[in-house]
C-alpha cells in the first residue's frame, strides 16, 4: 500500500509550551481515527499538519513523499489537504459563498455551480445560509455542516477532520455520516472523535491515539473497544510497556 | 426681510473669520480665498474625460437614466443642473444664490442650524460665498430615483465654499448622492461644506456623501440636519482616499418619534488627518438613532472617531457602534464615544473594539486556498462593506459600488 503520510520527530511548541513532543508514525491511504483524550494535542497536529503558522514546528512531515514542512497553509490547500475545524473562526463580513467560490476557484464575480444546492440539501441547509458571514452567529451544528460543505467541495485527496460529530444532533449526525461516507471514496481521512457513533458510517482502516502529546500507539479496530471498556489508562499502559521493551 | 437677515448673517460672520475651530488644524484660509468662473454645459456627457472617470469614484454618473435630477459645481460655479421631466412638479433643484433670490422664506433655514460665526470655515462660507445645491422635495412625494449633487475642484490653491440646503416636506422621500472630490494630485485645496438640512412630520432623507479628496487638501464640512416628528433621516459618509485633513461633526436635532442613523466607512491612508464626529440629540419622546462606524488605519494615518447621543426624552434609544483595524505600526485610531442621558428613560449604549485583523481569520481563511494577501484584502473588504440590516438597498449599493471602484483603483 502506498504511504501516504509520515510524520517523523515532530515537535510542536505554543507559547514556550511544548504540546507534541517527538511523534513518528505513518498512515498509508485510506480511513484513520485519531483517539485522545482532551488537551492531548490531537488538534494541535492536525493544525500541524494543515501547516497553521501559530505553532512552532520542528520535525518533518511527508505527504505523499513530499516534504511539505515548509510549505503554508493555501500551499497545502493546493497540494489536496482539508481541514475541517472543531471550531472554527467568524470571519464578519465574509460570506460562506465567498468561501466556496475560494474553493472551487471560481470568479468571485459568477454564480456558484447549480450542483450546490444538492449539497445543501444533503445536509438540509437553506440556500440563505450560502448569503451568512461565515461562522458568524452559527449555532454548532451550523459550524460543522458549514465545514463539511467546504469538504465536499474541496474534494481533498487528505481529509483532515476535527471532531465532526461533536454537538450535532442525531439527524445531523446521519446526514454528515452519509457525506463522511461520500468523501472517503475519493479522498483518505484523518478524523478525530470522542464520539464513535461516526464509525457506523465509515469504516477505518486503522485508529490511531495520541498519548500526553507524546506517544502514538498504532493498532487496529479492536482497540476501539478496549478503549470503550477500560479507557486511556489502558492504552497507556499499553504504550509504556512497549516503550520499556 | 430676508435681505436684512442675509445682512446680519454676514455681519456676524466676518466678526468670526480669524475664530479656530474646535477640533482639527488649523488653517490660514485667506490666501485660497480667490474667485474663478467656469462655463456651464448642457450635457455631463461633454465634461473633461479626466473628470468623467472620476466621478464614478463618488458615486457619480454622466449618463443621468437613473437618476431624478443632478447638481453639478466645478470650482466656484454651476455648470450644470438639470431634473429629470418626469420628475417636475415633485421635487426642485437649484444653486443656493438662486433659491435665496427667489425665496424670501429661506430666511428661516438659511443659517438657522449652523450660525455663521460657529468657527472661521462657517464665517468665510458666508463672506466668500461660491454656490451650492438647494433640493426641495415637496410635500408627499416621493422620489424613487437618487439625486446626485458633485462638487468638483479642479483648480489648485482655490477654496471651494459651498452652503447647500435640503428641504424634504411633509411625508415626502428622496435619495440624495453628494460626490465632493478631485483630481488634483499635489496642488493644495479647500473644501468648506456648510449643509442644513430640514426633514419636515413624516418625511424621509436618505443621504449618502462620498469625499474623494486628495493628499494636500483639507477638508471642512459643517452639517447640521432637523428631523422632525416622524421623519427619517439616514446618513452614509465614506472616505477613502489620502486627504491632507478633514474634521466634521455633524449634529442631527431628533425630535418625536424620528429616526436618525449615521455610518461612516472610513479608510485612512499615507498620512491622512481625519476626524469625523457624529452627534445625535433626541430632543423629543421616543426618537431613536445609531452611529456605525468602520475605519481602517493604513500608512501614517490617524484617525479620530468621535462619537456621541444625547437623550434628553422619554423612550429615547441609542446605540454606537465603532470598529477600527490597524494596518500599520505609525497609523492610528482614537474612538471617542460619549453618552450623554438626560432622562432617567432614554437608553444608550456603545460597543467599540479596535484592533490589529485576527490572525486566527487570516488563517482560516488560507486554509480554504486564499493567499495570506488575498486572505487580508478579502477581510478588509468585508469590514468595509458594512452589513446593516435595515440599510436601504440603494445606500448599500452606493457603498458597495464605490468600494469596489476603489478597489479596481489599486486600493
Ligand atoms: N493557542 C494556544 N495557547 C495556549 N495553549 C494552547 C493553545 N492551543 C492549544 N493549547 C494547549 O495545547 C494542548 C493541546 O490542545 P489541543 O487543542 O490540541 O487538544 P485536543 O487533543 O484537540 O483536545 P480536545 O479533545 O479537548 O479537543 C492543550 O493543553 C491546550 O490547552
Ligand atoms: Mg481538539
Amino acid at each position: 500500500m502506498t504511504e501516504m503520510l509520515r510524520v517523523e520527530n515532530l515537535r510542536v511548541e505554543i507559547k514556550e509550551e511544548t504540546i507534541l513532543d517527538g511523534l513518528n508514525f505513518s498512515l498509508e491511504e485510506g480511513v484513520h481515527v485519531l483517539l485522545g483524550p482532551n488537551g492531548t494535542g490531537k488538534s494541535t497536529l492536525l493544525g500541524t499538519i494543515m501547516g497553521l503558522h501559530k505553532y512552532k514546528v520542528s520535525g518533518k512531515v511527508y505527504f505523499y513523499g513530499e516534504d511539505i514542512t515548509d510549505l503554508t497553509p493555501d500551499q497545502r490547500f493546493k497540494k489536496g489537504i482539508f481541514l475541517a475545524y472543531q471550531l472554527p473562526p467568524a470571519v464578519r463580513g465574509v460570506r460562506l459563498k465567498d468561501i466556496l467560490k475560494k474553493i472551487l476557484n471560481i470568479d468571485p464575480k459568477k454564480d456558484l455551480p447549480v450542483e450546490i444546492y444538492n449539497y445543501l440539501k444533503s445536509l438540509d441547509l437553506d440556500e440563505t445560509f450560502l448569503e451568512r458571514e461565515i461562522n458568524y452567529g452559527f449555532s454548532g451544528g451550523e459550524r460543522k455542516k458549514s465545514e463539511i460543505l467546504q469538504l465536499l467541495l474541496a474534494k481533498p485527496k487528505l481529509a483532515l477532520l476535527d471532531e465532526p460529530d461533536s454537538g450535532v444532533d442525531i439527524d445531523s449526525l446521519k446526514l454528515i455520516g452519509e457525506a463522511l461516507r461520500k468523501i472517503a471514496k475519493e479522498s483518505n481521512l484523518l478524523i478525530v472523535t470522542h464520539n464513535l457513533k461516526i464509525l457506523d458510517y465509515v469504516v477505518p482502516d486503522s485508529v490511531i491515539v495520541l498519548l500526553d502529546g507524546k506517544f502514538v500507539y498504532k493498532d487496529g479496530l479492536e482497540i476501539i473497544h478496549q478503549i470503550e471498556e477500560r479507557g486511556y489508562d489502558y492504552v497507556r499502559r499499553l504504550v509504556y510497556a512497549q516503550n520499556l521493551s | 426681510m430676508l435681505k436684512t437677515y442675509l445682512k446680519e448673517i454676514r455681519e456676524r460672520a466676518l466678526k468670526a473669520k480669524d475664530k479656530p475651530a474646535i477640533l482639527g488644524p488649523d488653517i490660514d484660509l485667506e490666501p485660497y480665498m480667490r474667485t474663478i468662473e467656469e462655463t456651464p454645459i448642457d450635457d455631463l456627457e461633454k465634461l473633461p474625460d479626466e473628470i468623467k472617470e472620476n466621478i464614478l469614484y463618488s458615486g457619480i454618473t454622466p449618463s443621468e437614466n437613473d437618476k431624478a435630477g443632478t447638481y453639478f459645481q466645478i470650482n466656484h460655479s454651476v455648470v450644470y443642473e438639470k431634473l429629470q421631466e418626469i420628475y417636475k412638479g415633485k421635487l426642485e433643484i437649484m444653486s443656493i444664490q438662486e433659491a435665496l433670490e427667489k425665496y424670501e422664506w429661506l430666511e428661516n433655514y438659511y443659517s438657522r442650524l449652523i450660525p455663521p460665526d460657529t468657527d472661521k470655515y462657517t464665517a468665510w462660507a458666508e463672506i466668500k460665498p461660491t454656490g451650492g445645491y438647494f433640493i426641495r422635495v415637496f410635500k408627499g412625494q416621493k422620489v424613487e430615483h437618487p439625486v446626485q449633487s458633485c462638487l468638483y475642484i479642479k483648480e489648485g490653491n482655490i477654496s471651494q465654499n459651498v452652503h447647500n440646503i435640503i428641504i424634504v416636506e411633509e411625508g415626502a422621500e428622496v435619495f440624495v448622492t453628494t460626490g465632493c472630490l478631485t483630481h488634483l494630485k499635489d496642488q493644495p485645496g479647500i473644501h468648506i461644506g456648510i449643509s442644513e438640512f430640514y426633514v419636515k412630520k413624516g418625511g424621509k432623507l436618505y443621504f449618502t456623501m462620498i469625499h474623494n479628496w486628495s493628499e494636500e487638501f483639507h477638508v471642512r464640512p459643517r452639517t447640521a440636519v432637523l428631523v422632525e416628528e416622524g421623519g427619517v433621516f439616514i446618513n452614509n459618509y465614506v472616505t477613502l482616499k489620502p486627504v491632507k485633513s478633514i474634521q466634521s461633526y455633524p449634529t442631527v436635532y431628533v425630535r418625536k418619534g424620528a429616526i436618525a442613523r449615521l455610518y461612516s466607512i472610513i479608510y485612512g491612508r499615507k498620512d491622512s488627518y481625519i476626524d469625523l464626529g457624529g452627534r445625535l440629540i433626541f430632543e423629543e419622546e421616543d426618537a431613536k438613532g445609531e452611529i456605525v462606524s468602520r475605519i481602517i488605519a493604513n500608512d501614517s494615518s490617524k484617525i479620530y472617531s468621535r462619537s456621541e447621543i444625547i437623550g434628553k426624552a422619554k423612550g429615547t434609544k441609542g446605540f454606537l457602534d465603532c470598529r477600527g483595524i490597524l494596518l500599520s505600526k505609525s497609523s492610528q485610531i482614537v474612538a471617542v464615544p460619549i453618552l450623554d442621558a438626560q432622562h432617567p428613560e432614554s437608553e444608550l449604549s456603545h460597543e467599540a473594539a479596535i484592533g490589529p485583523i485576527n490572525e486566527e481569520e487570516i488563517e482560516y481563511l488560507t486554509t480554504r486556498g486564499f493567499d495570506k494577501d488575498e486572505a487580508m484584502s478579502t477581510i478588509t473588504r468585508g469590514f468595509l462593506s458594512l452589513e446593516i440590516p435595515g440599510l436601504p438597498k440603494v445606500a448599500k449599493e452606493q457603498i458597495n459600488y464605490a468600494v469596489a471602484q476603489l478597489e479596481k483603483a489599486g486600493l
